[in-house]
């Protein structure tokens, strides 16, 4: 089954002052794709998505998506981290909704129960009047996922979302992100460092270090003799070969 | 003369009442930003620039001017200008506000000690004094709290968006950069309405105290904000009888009064509130 484009990025580079964290780099995106971006720390992941989303400036290149696609964002390192923030799950969750809409902000009868069902796809649903940082850390980032799903947006992207969890929580995560792209349709764009959980759930790998180093399977990834060093330290030739075992 | 013979008598005073609606005015508008100061770490700008206007007010009295709104002009104009510095990122948040306080400070005291001669007003400046309100520091002051409780109200959703995560807030299409500039004058405007009332050095605590006094009980964030402006109005009228009575400067009995109730509300959460 063949899916459209929904995201073109040519020739990208991005700076701060002298020092190039993207270099000119291009990939397409199709709906429903499922990618991990992957690299070294300072290898300009974090800097690539926030340039997609608008939030920094590129100095070369384009980026194109079709007129009224979505976008829904997960940042990594969030306030509500802050325990002491006053700010209840169904007021986060609703913040989704509510900063984008046009004054005056007042939630329709569907997208409170948009919220609703959001909160229950989730499991969340016995949360709604908590603070948010009186939740563990699993919970926080369900909730933040919560907030950026409640608007149906066409892509997802997250940036490092499975940094504070332990194992269990980390898959509990990815498979929530897995049926959200096989059963919704949701296309996924994951900044990680872990990417030995993230490989049974995606279709494709993006590798960088400023430049665009890798773009395709994970399989192939795992194949790449140039990758070997980056493979070799997380141990994912072994990770492949037990999955094919 | 018992204390609520004396409380009805100072109520038979025109400065009493025109203390009480620049107070409760003052208190609902800073409690309305002060959430958004505090949990975006910039609860300091107030104290910065109370200093700010200090230095205005003491040029106003040298050109025997009107103080106060040569003072908002000053300050806002500084407010403003201390969110650019830091968002230029080439001076931190808190550098920026200790820089521009000590020389708006330092200013403000060269100035009074060259011109001398209005050495009382300035105390009255400083730590606030029911007696000096006058009518027309009532009318600004109500005029000035209803157009920051109208601004924050309609851009509530928008303001609780950037202060839980502005990167979120900007993704979502908001113009951050606009709404910081907005705040930045809503604090400016806020500062100097309230120096009346609660003098220069002690306005910031109005716009922090309610705020963290709130925090110990609400878990969401639009109850913070009520709640914080409720318990500054009942502190702000207490301060300023307790002010009347024990003849003591009307800011620092507000601010005194602020300490204990934290205090209280503090050691309750922590000591005797059921847990769970």
């Amino acid at each position: 089954m063949s899916h459209e484009q929904i995201l073109d990025i040519r020739n990208l580079t991005v700076k701060y002052h002298t020092f190039t964290a993207v270099s000119n780099v291009s990939f397409s995106v199709n709906e429903q794709d499922f990618i991990a971006i992957i690299g070294a720390n300072g290898s300009g992941k974090t800097t690539l998505i926030k340039t997609v989303l608008g939030l920094l400036n590129a100095q070369e290149g384009t980026i194109v998506t079709p007129t009224g696609v979505t976008v829904g964002y997960l940042p990594q390192h969030t306030m509500s981290l802050d325990r002491f923030f006053p700010a209840t799950v169904d007021e986060v969750v609703g913040m989704g909704l509510l900063a984008k809409k046009r004054f005056p902000k007042i939630l329709s009868k569907q997208e409170k129960q948009n919220i609703e069902d959001v909160l229950h796809m989730l499991n969340i649903q016995h949360l709604t009047h908590k603070r948010i940082g009186a939740l563990s850390g699993g919970q926080q980032q369900r909730v933040l996922l919560a907030r950026a799903l409640v608007s149906n947006p066409d892509v997802l992207i997250l940036d490092e979302p499975t940094s504070a969890l332990d194992h269990n929580m980390r898959k509990q995560f990815f498979d929530i992100l897995s049926h959200l792209n096989t059963s919704h349709g949701v296309t996924i764009l994951l900044v990680t460092h872990d990417i030995a959980s993230a490989s049974d759930y995606i279709n494709r790998v993006i590798y960088m270090d400023q430049k665009l180093l890798f773009d395709g399977t994970f399989s192939a990834f795992c194949e790449d003799q140039k990758l070997s060093p980056f493979i070799h330290t997380h141990s994912l030739r072994h990770k492949k070969m037990g999955d094919e075992s | 003369m018992n204390i609520i013979q004396e409380l009805m008598a100072a109520f038979s005073y025109g400065f009493m009442w025109r203390a009480l609606f620049v107070g409760v005015s003052v208190a609902i508008s800073s409690s309305f930003i002060g959430p958004y100061l505090v949990l975006k770490r910039f609860s300091m700008i107030g104290h910065g620039l109370s200093h700010v206007a200090f230095a205005g007010i003491a040029v106003g009295l040298l050109f025997r001017t009107a103080p106060l709104i040569f003072s908002m002009v000053i300050v806002v104009s500084v407010s403003v200008f201390i969110l650019k510095l830091n968002e230029t990122a080439k001076l931190h948040g808190d550098a920026a506000i200790g820089l521009t306080a000590a020389v708006a400070m330092a200013f403000g005291t060269v100035l009074a000690s060259v011109a001398g001669g209005f050495n009382v007003d300035l105390f009255s400046f400083l730590f606030g004094s029911i007696l000096t309100i006058q009518r027309i520091d009532v009318y600004l002051s109500i005029t000035f709290s209803i157009v920051v409780i109208a601004v924050v109200t309609t851009l509530y959703h928008d303001l609780f968006s950037m202060t839980f995560e502005e990167d979120f807030a900007k993704v979502s299409g908001i113009n951050t950069k606009r709404l910081n500039t907005i705040l930045a004058v809503l604090v400016g405007v806020t500062v100097v309405i309230g120096i009346r009332a609660m003098g220069t050095l002690l306005i910031s605590s109005l716009i922090i105290f309610p705020t963290i006094i709130a925090m110990q009980f609400t878990k969401g964030f639009k109850t913070t904000i009520v709640i914080a402006a409720v318990s500054s109005v009942f502190i702000v009228i207490f301060g300023l009888m307790g002010s009347y009575l024990l003849d003591w400067p009307s800011g620092s009995t507000i601010v005194l009064l602020n300490g204990v109730v934290f205090l209280g509300v503090y050691l309750y959460n922590r000591i005797l509130r059921p847990q769970g």
